[in-house]
This record gives C-alpha cells, sequence and structure tokens, in this order.
C-alpha cells in the first residue's frame, strides 16, 4: 500500500512537468515558425540544388526564390539547367502552379510534391507553419554534435501537410531547426534532413544550407546552397502568372 | 524366353489384382491429370502468345543496353535520364529488315503522365507513343476504336484514350468525356525537368480483357511523347560542380556537420546583395533564352524500343540471336528480346503458373514412385519362394529383372494409356462445354469469359514419357530386392 502510495505521488507531482514539457515544446516551435517568416518583408535568395541519385547520378540545376510571407505568396523561377530555365513554381491564393515555358501551361501542383524531381518537396520553400500544422507529442533535451538541443516529436492534425509525422531536433538557444525527420503514417522514417548553419537577415533566419536524405533509397540526397540573399521588397507584380509568362519572353 | 516373361508378368499381375489395379488407378489418374493439366497450360501459353504478338508487342524487340527495367507496358526508365532510346535507330531498323524472316517493325515510346480534363478530371495514363501508320500496319485488330479515330497519320497531336482512363475522367468530373476534348498531361524527366502538354481527344479505345497492365494505356503522338520523355537532339549540358558543392557530394556525417559550428557561430549576418535596380529589371531575370530551344530540340528518330513482327512467329529465338549477332558485329549498344521479356506481369502469369504446376506434377511423381515402389515391394516379397525357386531351377538374374521390370511397365504402360484416353475426353468436354471465366483474373489469364482448351500433343507425348520413367523408377527397388533372394534361403522358408 505504502508503494502504491509513493508511486502515485510521484505520478502526480511528475504530471505538471510532462504539461510543461508540451508546452514549452509549441512555444518552441512557434518560436521555429517565427524565425523563419519573413513578416513585414520580402525574400529573394538564388537557390543551388545538386540531387544526387543512385540510378540517374548527380544533377545540378540553379533556382531564383522570391517569398512575400504576409501574402503567402512564392515563386521558384529555375535558371539552370538550361532545358529547364524559365520552368517556375508559383504559389497565389493558396494553389500552387508549375509553369512550363515550353507548351507555356500552367498546371496545378501540390505542396506535396517533391520540388524538379529532387528530394526537397515544395513546401519546403514555403513559410513555417508548424504551430498551425503539427500537434507536440513529446519533448525531450538531447545532444546534436557541439549543440544543446530539444528533440521534438509532433504529429499532424491536419492531411494537407507533406508528413504525418516529424521529429525536430531544434537550438536550446535560438530555437533553429538543426536536424528533422520525417516518418509516413505508418511511423516508417522516409527523409531526413540537415540544417547545419543559417543566414540572419533582417532578424528572420534562411537555412545556408540544406540537406536532404531520401531514407527509402540508398545514397539518394539532395543538397541545397544558398546565397545571394536580399530581403529588398519585391513588387506585387512579380507573384502573378502574367509575370512568369513575360519573363520567358 | 520373351513371350514366357510376358505370360509370367501378366499370371502374376492377374493374381495380385487388388494391387495392380490401386498402383494403376493411381497411374492413371496421374496421366489424366498431366494431359488435361499441361493441355490448358499449353492452350493459356498460346493463347496468350498470339494475342500479344499479334496486338502489342511483335515477336521481339529491340531496347538500348542501359534500359535495366525491360517493359514494353510500363516502365520507369522511360522517365530515366540517360540515353534510353534505341541507338542508332535508322541503322538498327535497316539491319532488322535486312532479315528476310522479318515481316514488319515499328517503333514504340513509353510514358507515364498524370492527365487533367477540365477543373475536376483527373487520370493517371500509361503512354505508348507511336507512329500511326506504321503501328496500324503492323497490329490491324490491336486497337479497338470505340469512339471516334486513331491518331492521325500526318502526325498532328492527339491522344487516344483507353477505355479506363476515360471512365476515371467521367467519376473525377462527372461528365462524359468527348472526342475533341483538350486534356493536360504532366510529367517529370531528369533531363527537361516537368513537363505539360496540351493534347487533343482523338479518340477513346478498348483492350477488352486483354491484359490488366494494358487496361490503361492510352496512345500518343510520337512528338509529344519524346519532349515528354526529355528526348532530346542536343546534349549541351556538362555538369559544372564548384569544389566546395563536391564536397558535399557522398555520404553526410551528422557529427561531422554539427562539431564544425556551435551556438556562437551557427549563423551569419548577411549584408543584402540584391543586384535588382528597379522593378524592370525582373523581366530581365532569365536572359537569352534561345539556347533553351536549341537544348530543347527533339530527337526525332528516338524510340524506347523497335517491333519487330516476323514472317512465322517460330523463328522468334533463332531470329533473336542473329540480330543480336549482327547488333554486336556493328557495335551498336542495344539487345533483341523475345516479346515474352517485355510482355508485362499478365504474360509472364502463364509460365509462372506453369512452373508451379510442374512442380506439383514432380512433387506427384515422386509420392506416386514411392507408392508404387511399396506396392512392388510387398509383391515381391509375396513371392519370396516363387522367385528363390525359379532361381534354384537356372533362372538368371537377368531374366528376374526382367519379369519385374515388365510387370511395372505392363501396369504403367497400359493404365497410362487409360489415363491418356480419360484425359482426352475430359479435354473434349470441356471444349464443348467450355469454363466460365467468372473474375477479372481468370479473363485476363484465360484469354476471356469462356476457356476452351485444345488437346496438346505435346502433352500427351510428355505424359506418356514421365509415366514411362515413373514406372522404370519405382521399379528399381523391388528389382535389387528380388536379385538379392537366394535360393537356398527361399526354400528353407517355403
Amino acid at each position: 500500500m505504502k508503494k502504491i502510495m509513493t508511486v502515485l505521488a510521484v505520478s502526480v507531482l511528475l504530471l505538471p512537468l510532462y504539461s510543461i514539457s508540451i508546452e514549452r515544446g509549441r512555444e518552441i516551435i512557434n518560436e521555429v515558425d517565427e524565425n523563419t517568416t519573413f513578416s513585414g518583408i520580402d525574400l529573394s535568395a538564388q537557390l543551388t540544388i545538386i540531387s544526387e541519385d543512385p540510378s540517374d547520378g548527380i544533377d545540378k540545376s540553379k533556382v531564383l526564390q522570391f517569398r512575400n510571407d504576409d501574402d503567402d505568396k512564392f515563386l521558384m523561377l529555375i535558371v539552370e539547367p538550361v532545358a529547364q530555365k524559365g520552368q517556375g513554381y508559383l504559389m497565389i491564393d493558396d494553389n500552387l502552379w508549375f509553369y512550363d515555358p515550353q507548351s507555356r501551361k500552367f498546371s496545378h501542383t501540390s505542396m506535396k510534391e517533391q520540388f524538379n524531381d529532387s528530394d526537397a518537396n515544395n513546401s519546403d520553400f514555403q513559410e513555417s507553419s508548424l504551430i498551425e500544422d503539427y500537434d507536440v507529442i513529446q519533448v525531450e533535451e538531447a545532444k546534436l554534435g557541439s549543440f544543446d538541443v530539444y528533440k521534438i516529436v509532433m504529429e499532424a492534425n491536419n492531411n494537407e501537410v507533406t508528413y504525418p509525422k516529424q521529429i525536430l531536433w531544434v537550438t536550446q538557444k535560438n530555437s533553429l531547426v538543426l536536424k528533422s525527420e520525417d516518418y509516413s503514417a505508418s511511423d516508417r522514417l522516409l527523409r531526413t534532413s540537415y540544417y547545419p548553419s543559417y543566414t540572419k537577415a533582417a532578424d528572420t533566419f534562411i537555412p545556408n544550407k540544406m540537406i536532404f536524405i531520401d531514407n527509402l533509397v540508398e545514397n539518394k540526397k539532395t543538397t541545397i546552397t544558398i546565397s545571394d540573399i536580399s530581403v529588398k521588397d519585391l513588387p506585387d507584380s512579380l507573384f502573378t502568372k502574367a509575370y512568369v509568362e513575360r519573363v520567358n519572353n | 524366353m520373351s513371350w514366357i516373361l510376358v505370360r509370367i508378368a501378366f499370371r502374376n499381375l492377374r493374381e495380385h489384382l487388388a494391387k495392380t489395379l490401386i498402383i494403376g488407378s493411381l497411374i492413371m489418374l496421374g496421366v489424366m491429370l498431366l494431359v488435361v493439366g499441361n493441355s490448358f497450360m499449353d492452350t493459356i501459353q498460346k493463347g496468350i502468345e498470339k494475342n500479344y504478338t499479334e496486338n502489342y508487342t511483335g515477336d521481339l524487340f529491340i531496347v538500348n543496353n542501359s534500359v535495366e527495367e525491360i517493359s514494353l507496358i510500363f516502365s520507369y526508365d522511360a522517365m530515366s535520364k540517360g540515353p534510353r532510346s534505341v541507338p542508332e535507330y535508322e541503322k538498327v531498323e535497316k539491319i532488322v529488315n535486312s532479315f528476310d524472316q522479318v515481316d514488319k517493325t515499328t517503333g514504340q515510346l513509353n510514358g507515364l503522365a498524370t492527365a487533367k480534363w477540365g477543373e475536376l478530371g483527373e487520370a493517371f495514363v500509361v503512354l505508348f507513343g507511336v507512329n500511326p501508320s506504321s503501328y496500324t500496319r503492323m497490329f490491324p485488330d490491336g486497337v479497338n476504336i470505340l469512339e471516334g479515330s486513331f491518331l492521325p497519320e500526318d502526325g498532328s497531336e492527339g491522344i487516344v484514350l483507353s477505355k479506363t482512363v476515360a471512365q476515371q475522367f467521367s467519376d473525377t468530373a462527372g461528365q462524359q468525356i468527348q472526342v475533341g476534348d483538350t486534356i493536360l498531361l504532366t510529367t517529370i524527366n531528369t533531363v527537361s525537368g516537368a513537363k505539360i502538354r496540351e493534347v487533343t481527344v482523338r479518340g477513346i479505345h478498348d483492350y477488352g480483357d486483354a491484359s490488366f497492365d494494358l487496361q490503361f494505356i492510352s496512345f500518343i503522338d510520337e512528338n509529344n511523347l519524346r519532349i515528354m520523355n526529355g528526348m532530346v537532339a542536343n546534349n549541351i549540358e556538362d555538369l559544372d560542380l564548384e569544389e566546395t558543392e563536391k564536397e558535399d557530394l557522398g555520404n553526410v556525417s551528422e557529427d561531422e556537420l554539427f562539431s564544425l559550428f556551435s551556438d556562437e557561430n551557427l549563423f551569419t549576418v548577411t549584408d543584402d546583395v540584391s543586384s535588382i535596380q528597379d522593378d524592370d529589371d525582373y523581366d530581365s531575370l532569365l536572359g537569352d533564352t534561345s539556347d533553351r530551344d536549341i537544348a530543347l530540340e527533339v530527337d526525332p528518330h528516338a524510340w524506347n524500343y523497335l517491333l519487330v513482327k516476323l514472317a512465322d512467329s517460330g523463328d522468334t529465338d533463332s531470329m533473336v540471336r542473329k540480330i543480336n549477332r549482327e547488333l554486336e558485329k556493328q557495335g551498336i549498344d542495344a539487345t533483341a528480346y523475345p516479346w515474352i521479356k517485355g510482355a508485362g506481369m499478365s504474360a509472364k502469369l502463364a509460365d509462372t503458373l506453369s512452373i508451379v504446376f510442374n512442380v506439383l506434377i514432380i512433387v506427384i511423381a515422386i509420392v506416386a514412385v514411392i507408392i508404387i515402389m511399396n506396392t512392388l515391394v510387398i509383391s515381391v516379397s509375396e513371392r519370396f519362394s516363387e522367385i528363390g525357386t525359379m532361381r534354384a531351377i537356372g533362372a538368371k538374374k537377368n531374366f528376374i529383372r526382367k519379369m519385374i521390370t515388365l510387370e511395372t511397365m505392363m501396369i504403367t504402360l497400359t493404365f497410362g494409356t487409360i489415363g491418356v484416353i480419360l484425359g482426352i475426353i475430359t479435354l473434349v468436354i470441356f471444349r464443348m462445354v467450355g469454363i466460365e471465366a467468372t473474375n477479372q483474373f481468370l479473363q485476363i489469364l484465360l484469354g476471356g469469359d469462356i476457356f476452351r482448351p485444345s488437346i496438346s500433343v505435346s502433352a500427351i507425348f510428355t505424359s506418356v514419357i514421365s509415366v514411362t520413367i515413373v514406372g522404370i523408377a519405382a521399379s528399381l527397388y523391388p528389382v535389387s530386392i528380388a536379385l538379392k533372394i537366394s535360393p537356398l534361403e527361399a526354400m528353407n522358408k517355403g
């Protein structure tokens, strides 16, 4: 009886700690969203995407990225390789469009789709909205290399997200994501992502480098290096189908 | 001597009538099963072969050696990087047509795409890119047009949807797609990236119960599919990696990745590097795009497969060898394969079932050998004194061996013949009545709603050979026991 009472007492004492952890986890992922959302300013950058595939070999492409997070708009314009020059992904009014300059046609596509056959998804280039899309399941302190991190297990609360479950490793000091594991609904590890360094532009962080490892295909990986970052205001006309057609003429 | 042996063997079989009938019935049932089963398999295989070679695959096909996943029906390789088309297609076509046995040839392109019709209509399509005139010449009965027509022979754009895909559009859009409507096809390849093509529906066709694999196949003009597959004439891209980019290649070490930085230097603060001065600069971001037009120029001779129809399908294997010898001699990096290699799962299913059936027959044969052998051993034991006496009055070992073997062979051949006759009668009945295929799997396998098996001469021949082998094998051990009987011991026991 005494033992049972002790266990109950310990459980009651630990309960608030657990709930604080979950609450703290939500605070952390909210900070992650805020840290990487360009509020009140726009973002433009150049992405160099190198895809390694054991069957297809190595591919390199360069993409111009334009983001207006306040209005949930973005444009990705491929500049290299030359055969794909001018192809674009345009996010407007909650719709993501792909443009093929060869046929001069737009086609509706999904955030869940892979970006240009790489291991990155279209959703990797939009603003982060973890706090809206995921519930925090578990939070613990951990170590990743020389970093003190929070390991946060999250499960999706809607079907719109690319991955039903994610585990994030977030720095305790700056609330920046260093690593992410992306799981299927059946809890199978699909992708591991690394964000080893960041650039701070106007109080907002953007990863210098993103590494996406396909956990289903051995040695399949995509490395994205981000350069030429600017937070200069972008014209609204940039985020239109008319602009994507015009820039290709 | 032989006559005496036959009389003795016959007398023994009659005296042990029960055992003779048990063994005989087993053999009869086995042979009947063999004749019926092998005739079924032969009919299915021949039906599938005729259906495929005359309507979809030709007798043989030629493909680039770098293609790992060979399938004329559904191939992801069609969307992969590299020279996946038949190299030096025109030269290969000329080589193939130089053989008298070759009747017709045609090219085939393969592709996959998602298709959208209007706001709501969606479907997944497997595409055959074909030259309409040479394709319909080679497969005059291959395409059953339900509505509209086949692809225009003048080479203009278009798609002929499969009935299944047209139904998918109807289900998702809530209305029937019509000939003359346009649909958007979207796919991706590693040469020219994602591609969108708008094509006009020229017709709707039906492959019937041909195969599950074929139900999603739609025909598209060759030019559109080459664009979708990234089959370009000018490969002007060279991979140009900077030193830092080369360092990033290969495996990632998590420890190394996160020991280089710490909280203090995890991020750098950037200066704004925008080179854009005013809004007009955005219109010239891509610069000159004429190089893109050169890079996207389509190779008009790019085909994934060269399909070959022979004057006599029986020459397939020898022609595959001949063509491959010539391709090797000419240094062309392509290989010819018989149709079955690229015919997809349904065609191979019959082969797989045939293997399973034959394994089953081997297991049954082993069991039959054991049963017959045991029965003969008992029979020999019962005739211990008789055989001993025969040996004592001068019968040689060879005489005893022949006697036992002859007894076994008489049973096997007599009941085997009855089995063959019963098998033939069974097949005739099945052929007259017909076997109804109650589900789609059976319809695909049996090639239609009603299956009427043919009597296979090779099945009968195989059955007779098999039963003879079983008879000889089953008699070996009883003969060895009979030969060990010593006349003295037999007389003492008797």
